[in-house]
């Protein structure tokens, strides 16, 4: 049987009888298609599918993995791209004033209307870049704590960015009307806070996982009640505050892309040189330093960088949730736990689903904060992941 | 006489304020097999565990090839010379045999390094044929049985190219063929490759047949030093282990036939540190 597989897996697609028969015996097939469709890809293709993964050899010949994956990191890094490209695309034409493509196309030239040139490229493209920096910075981030704290329940909040932000925020919204100070005060909040908790989490032998957790807990908890005591307070401010705490894109502009995304950017870069110290550390502490990793230095350094992209991404649109909680874990189906295609990728995608979030968000009769859109996209489909993950078992 | 490739000397340390380990020293020649045996709270776990550099000693050194391994060496140059196989792994979900043992090589590659550069790869299917894993290298970690597991992180140790390798009881969780398998395997690279081991065993009589040396700690002290027929006399063993033995000559060398108990309690009737005989 697993000879006329291997048989059919080289001649693609030129024995379609021969191949649609035998493999379908062998654990863990699915359907005929996928198996049509790797053949013909993987000619046609051969760099954007993935050759290692599918066919994993078993005892007593070729079978399938249990895990089947159709594109190749390198495929999957061109699908985000262009997905990445369409929804820039999707999210400049669509708002309230209506535009069709010419008409789009003309305005993105400077070109026709001088006001739909100036709602293209003051309006709608800063915000559509932002969302896809900060969806990246939040992806990155919530791949980066996964990683070091080996915890698929890390998000990048999970260290006390989002308290320590928020009761900056909050405190200069609620106290006062200093709104032009809150994203440096945010940013300074979140960074000042994870520091804060790896010192609380510090002892004389190391910096161990489970203390971090805690003191990040701890002082997340601290924090919001200080928050929610602001808040209750202050009852004339609550909503410009309430809307930042849900986190929104909206009035965002040049400036902010700028600035946010130079970080961002930085940022991103300093993240993915951390890859080979992750998939050290996703074997155990002991493997990782016999491996030669500098277990607390580098548990530092991977803090401080996932601190610096979420206090950015904070900075600016406010504690945007579930982005960098989930993002990880749909990369993961893709391309599995090797970070250094996994923590590019989670950027991409986050970038993809920031971005479409706020397409969905300008959709209604008013405009919601973005922040209620990604925990509605993702709340059901994280429960899609855990169901999907306990099937394939 | 020759350097010792590696060297302790009053090695002490511990969890916390708490000193599990006392003023332990000893030395390793290369090419050399020591086995630190003892019963269970002995120390055994936490001298392989100050060695690998996951604890920090609270006092005495330890040198690797002459120089200080936690004060003149940085972590990658120990990790070229020094590998740890743990008791228990932890396997990353969604790797391939050999994408795992490839990570072995990380403390050979310069940190931009993105992909193993010929040599390296070249060494990684070494590392797969000598522990019998060349047929298995596209399976997913995941789907290994538990000896299997075991040959993948030692070929991933041995693709460190190190000059020691420290193992933690590598033969709890395997059955006795597969117990054997593993350390002839070691044995035969001990022999052509020189390289040097240090195991820690629960087992007395595999001790005594593939060591040169074995070290005997009790709580949490050496209580002696040498070679196995030195060291494993039967007053020392009853002292240190509550146990009467006997040595026997059998086809693989003199072993040590356990008798019965001296002490009467459950708990040390039930942790025999001996396979039969």
């Amino acid at each position: 049987m697993s000879l006329t597989f291997n048989k059919a897996r080289e001649g693609g697609l030129a024995n379609l009888a021969e191949f649609s028969i035998p493999p379908l015996r062998a654990e863990g097939v699915s359907w005929p298609q996928k198996a049509l469709f790797l053949g013909k890809a993987r000619e046609v293709f051969p760099v954007l599918v993935d050759r290692e993964c599918p066919y994993t050899e078993v005892e007593g010949g070729r079978g399938w993995g249990q895990r089947k994956r159709l594109l190749s990191p390198i495929g999957l890094t061109c699908l985000l791209l262009s997905f990445i490209f369409l929804v820039l695309l999707v999210s400049i034409a669509l708002g309230s004033v209506p535009m069709t493509f010419p008409e789009l196309w003309q305005a993105l030239w400077g070109q026709g209307d001088p006001i739909r040139q100036t709602i293209v490229w003051q309006l709608r493209l800063p915000r559509a870049l932002l969302a896809q920096l900060l969806g990246a910075a939040l992806g990155m981030a919530g791949a980066l704590l996964q990683g070091m704290l080996g915890n698929g329940l890390a998000d990048p909040y999970l260290l006390g960015i989002s308290a320590g932000a928020g009761l900056a925020a909050v405190g200069l919204l609620t106290l006062g009307e200093w709104t032009a100070w809150v994203p440096l005060a945010a940013w300074v909040g979140g960074v000042l806070t994870t520091v804060l908790v790896y010192g609380l989490a510090r002892t004389p032998s190391g910096l161990a996982v489970e203390r971090l957790i805690l003191a990040g807990v701890a002082v997340s908890a601290l924090f919001g009640a200080i928050s929610s005591t602001l808040l209750l307070m202050a009852d004339d401010r609550v909503q410009v505050a309430l809307t930042w705490l849900i986190g929104s894109l909206s009035g965002r502009g040049w400036p902010e892309v700028q600035v946010a995304g130079a970080y961002i950017l930085v940022g991103l870069g300093l993240g993915w040189g951390q890859a080979r110290a992750l998939n050290l550390l996703s074997l155990g502490e002991e493997m990782a330093v016999s491996l030669g990793i500098p277990l607390a230095r580098t548990r530092v350094v991977i803090g401080l960088v996932a601190a610096w992209l979420a206090a950015t991404a904070v900075s600016v649109g406010g504690l945007i949730g579930f982005v960098g909680l989930v993002v990880p874990h749909m990369v993961r189906q893709g391309v599995g736990s090797d970070y250094r295609w996994l923590l590019p990728l989670s950027a991409l995608a986050g970038a993809t689903l920031l971005s479409g979030a706020d397409i969905l968000s300008r959709l209604g009769p008013i405009e919601l904060p973005v922040g209620i859109v990604t925990a509605v996209m993702g709340a059901p489909f994280f429960g899609w992941l855990l169901w999907q993950q306990g099937a394939g078992r | 006489m020759r350097e010792p490739i590696l060297q302790v000397e009053d090695l002490s340390g511990g969890y916390g304020s708490r000193t599990v380990l006392r003023q332990v020293s000893f030395s390793v020649q290369k090419g050399e097999w020591l086995s630190i045996v003892g019963p269970n709270g002995s120390g055994k776990s936490t001298v392989l565990r100050l060695l690998s550099r996951v604890l920090i000693p609270q006092a005495g050194r330890v040198y690797l090839g002459g120089r200080d391994l936690h004060a003149q060496l940085t972590p990658k140059q120990v990790a070229r010379q020094l590998a740890l196989l743990p008791q228990q792994q932890r396997l990353p979900a969604g790797l391939t045999v050999r994408q795992l043992v490839s990570l072995g090589r990380s403390p050979h590659q310069p940190w931009w390094a993105w992909q193993l550069t010929p040599a390296d790869r070249q060494r990684v299917e070494w590392a797969l044929e000598q522990t019998g894993l060349g047929s298995l290298a596209l399976r997913r970690v995941e789907t290994l049985s538990g000896g299997e597991r075991q040959r993948a992180f030692l070929a991933l140790a041995l693709v460190q190219e190190p000059q020691v390798l420290l193992l933690d009881e590598p033969t709890t969780f395997l059955d006795l063929r597969h117990q054997l398998e593993l350390l002839e395997l070691l044995q035969r690279l001990k022999q052509e490759q020189g390289l040097t081991v240090v195991t820690v065993l629960h087992d007395l009589n595999l001790a005594i047949r593939y060591s040169e040396q074995i070290a005997l700690l009790g709580s949490g002290q050496m209580q002696a030093l040498g070679s196995p027929l030195a060291v494993l006399t039967p007053s020392r063993v009853r002292q240190v282990f509550g146990l009467e033995v006997e040595w026997i000559s059998t086809p693989v060398g003199p072993q040590l036939c356990p008798l019965r108990s001296t002490a009467p309690s459950a708990a040390r009737l039930l942790s025999l540190p001996l396979s039969g005989c």
